[in-house]
């Protein structure tokens, strides 16, 4: 083979190397994850000017004047405790509530949160108890008191 | 205005690490300027979080007073400490060690990685579930608490995970302390910028090591990764995890290296930190320490070196350890969510639970949220399939084998969880915390000379 032959040839391998193609390969999956990364951020945007960021917890904000020198607070719901959604909502409200402890155990405590389907709901199970509403915030959540 | 006062804490916190990292370097130690910059913000929030937390041991509540306080004098000793040690002698201590313009492009580059990461965090702004009802739940309690702030580890908060260390949740507060509210911007803040220091830290880690210039493209892989943007700016603690693991085995690759046991000081340290991130830094921590203790040994250096060296580790290690030893001994309730399969009748370690776990592991690696980086990892190993497993970096794929075994044996021996739904919502995220030393371990073995073995 001529020399010139040679080094057309040695200048073509030397891009052909395994680890070039390795490097290409990387490459090509950056730019793809890019391109994706900026299609669902797109997409997130979108969806969210349709449906916007929804934190159940926000739904339990507006209680804390109320409960500034509580420690402990009882949780009671009429919704399907083993539903993921009724598990955020609890989850959620205790996140938004501390430093206070929210405790579903909710018969040993002076102050009950109701966060029941209805206003309803909550108010006759409040009356059987014999608990006393002190506070509804806009969002349906009612604050009970109970002798203890 | 809370954004500025959160970056603030945090640069404030930084120069801390830097002040720490520069002042007790000598003229042998050998980290470069690109590492100093991706290590000084780790370093400087754990020493901001190790802070706090004294300061609950002292107060049983938060002091803000005191936490300035000592900041303030914390910072005045090590800069007093810094320049004293640089005119003692100007010999013993390195001038700043300077960048090239390609390190600077590459950093550049990096920089504008951030904006993705910016956008992606605020998908969800409250972060994932694990963020709120874990981190932020026990940071809100830390700051807002006073002397109540332990309920939060009572038993009946189960859900919150008790146990675990509170590495992330201080580092949060001392944001928030800054904005004086617990702003959501803090959490954000925190997430991103621990995405975008790791990812610094592999391309400073890999530069340093290899000097090649395809450090860049481990940096990139790993900050463009969709999932890896998804969960490291959820607000998780995974992502801290992941950098200070990172940074430990790339402080042990570095001391091995160049036989500093300045490094292998820092490298003690970030295992400490390590252990107070989650109970897997924990166990990575120990099988790291564990590992790094036969590994920095070298054949050809004296008995009295090597004891130096590995004096060094355990220092740094043990020093850095204590929160984590404190926080398991006086405030941990110990793990809820524990029932030890190998005992309980009712719900045994079977067989088919093993099974489940094994499939499962090994079909993640070939999940679409990675989009084929594992298959290309596993290619560029292949491709230097020797030098992956030379003695300069054999610390890594030893420490992956021994983490793997140790994960998939606990997802076995405690069945408290259903198993596949545990597998389906945490395996994810332990790949995701070793994505970035699996791209080092690739790019660092591909990135070596041919008589690389033969130097060492």
């Amino acid at each position: 083979m001529s020399k010139p032959a040679e080094q057309i040839l040695s200048f073509y391998a030397s891009f052909l190397s395994l680890k070039r193609i390795w490097g290409t390969v990387l490459c090509i999956i950056i730019i793809i994850n890019i391109f994706n990364f900026n299609h669902s951020l797109r997409t997130s945007h979108l969806k969210r000017k349709l449906n916007p960021y929804l934190f159940y917890g926000f739904i339990f904000s507006g209680l804390e004047n109320v409960l500034k020198d509580v420690e402990r607070v009882g949780y009671y719901t009429d919704r399907d405790t083993a539903l993921d959604e009724t598990a955020a909502r609890f989850a959620q409200a205790q996140y938004i509530l501390a430093p206070l402890i929210v405790d579903l155990n909710f018969a040993d405590h002076e102050f009950i949160l109701f966060d029941c389907t209805s206003e309803k709901t909550a108010m006759t199970f409040i009356e059987s108890i014999g608990a006393i509403p002190i506070k509804k915030n806009k969002f349906g959540i009612i604050l009970a008191q109970q002798k203890k | 205005m809370n954004l500025f006062l959160a970056l603030l804490a945090y640069f404030a916190s930084s120069l801390l690490g830097y002040f720490f990292l520069r002042s007790v370097s000598t003229s042998k130690s050998s980290l470069s300027l690109g590492l100093i910059l991706f290590l000084s913000p780790g370093l400087g929030l754990a020493l901001t979080a190790i802070i706090l937390f004294n300061n609950f041991i002292l107060f049983d509540k938060l002091n803000r007073l005191f936490v300035f306080i000592v900041h303030g004098v914390v910072a005045l000793l090590l800069i007093l400490f810094f320049f004293l040690t640089r005119q003692k002698s100007k010999s013993t201590v390195p001038s700043s060690p300077s960048m090239n313009i390609f390190d600077l492009l590459s950093f550049v580059v990096l920089l504008f990685m951030i904006i993705p990461l910016w956008k992606g965090a605020h998908i969800y702004p409250m972060g994932g579930w694990d963020a709120w009802q874990v981190w932020n739940f026990k940071a809100k309690f830390l700051l807002l608490g006073g002397q109540d702030w332990k309920n939060m580890l009572e038993v009946s908060q189960w859900r919150s995970s008790p146990h675990y260390p509170l590495m992330l949740p201080l580092v949060i507060v001392w944001g928030w302390l800054w904005t004086s509210s617990p702003s959501i911007i803090v959490p954000i803040l925190v997430s991103v910028m621990y995405t975008f220091l790791t990812g610094g830290l592999l391309f400073a880690g890999l530069r340093q090591l290899t000097q090649s210039r395809q450090a860049i493209l481990a940096a990139l892989a790993l900050l463009s990764l969709p999932f890896f943007i998804l969960i490291g700016t959820s607000q998780y603690c995974d992502v801290l995890l992941s950098y200070y693991l990172l940074a430990s085995i790339i402080c042990s690759l570095v001391a091995y290296q160049q036989r500093d046991k300045i490094t292998a000081f820092w490298a003690g340290i970030f295992l400490g930190i390590l252990s107070f991130t989650k109970p897997e830094g924990t166990l990575a921590a120990f099988i790291l320490f564990i590992l790094n203790l036969t590994f920095l040994r070298q054949k050809n250096l004296s008995i009295v070196e090597n004891k130096k060296i590995r004096f060094a580790l355990i220092l740094g290690a043990f020093l850095f350890t204590l929160p984590t030893i404190l926080f398991e001994l006086v405030y941990s309730p110990g793990n809820q969510t524990f029932i030890n399969g190998l005992s309980s009748s009712t719900k045994p370690s079977d067989w088919p639970r093993l099974q489940l776990t094994l499939v499962v592991f090994f079909a993640t690696f070939l999940s679409q949220h990675w989009n084929g980086l594992w298959l290309v990892m596993l290619g560029g190993l292949l491709l230097s399939w020797k030098k992956s497993f030379q003695k300069n970096l054999i610390l890594i794929p030893l420490f992956l084998g021994i983490y793997f075994a140790v994960i998939i044996f606990y997802y076995w021996l405690n069945t408290y969880f259903e198993i596949a739904w545990w597998l389906r919502n945490t395996l994810g995220r332990i790949l995701v915390t070793l994505l970035p030393v699996a791209l080092l371990w690739t790019f660092y073995a591909l990135g070596q000379p041919e008589n690389k073995e033969k130097q060492n």
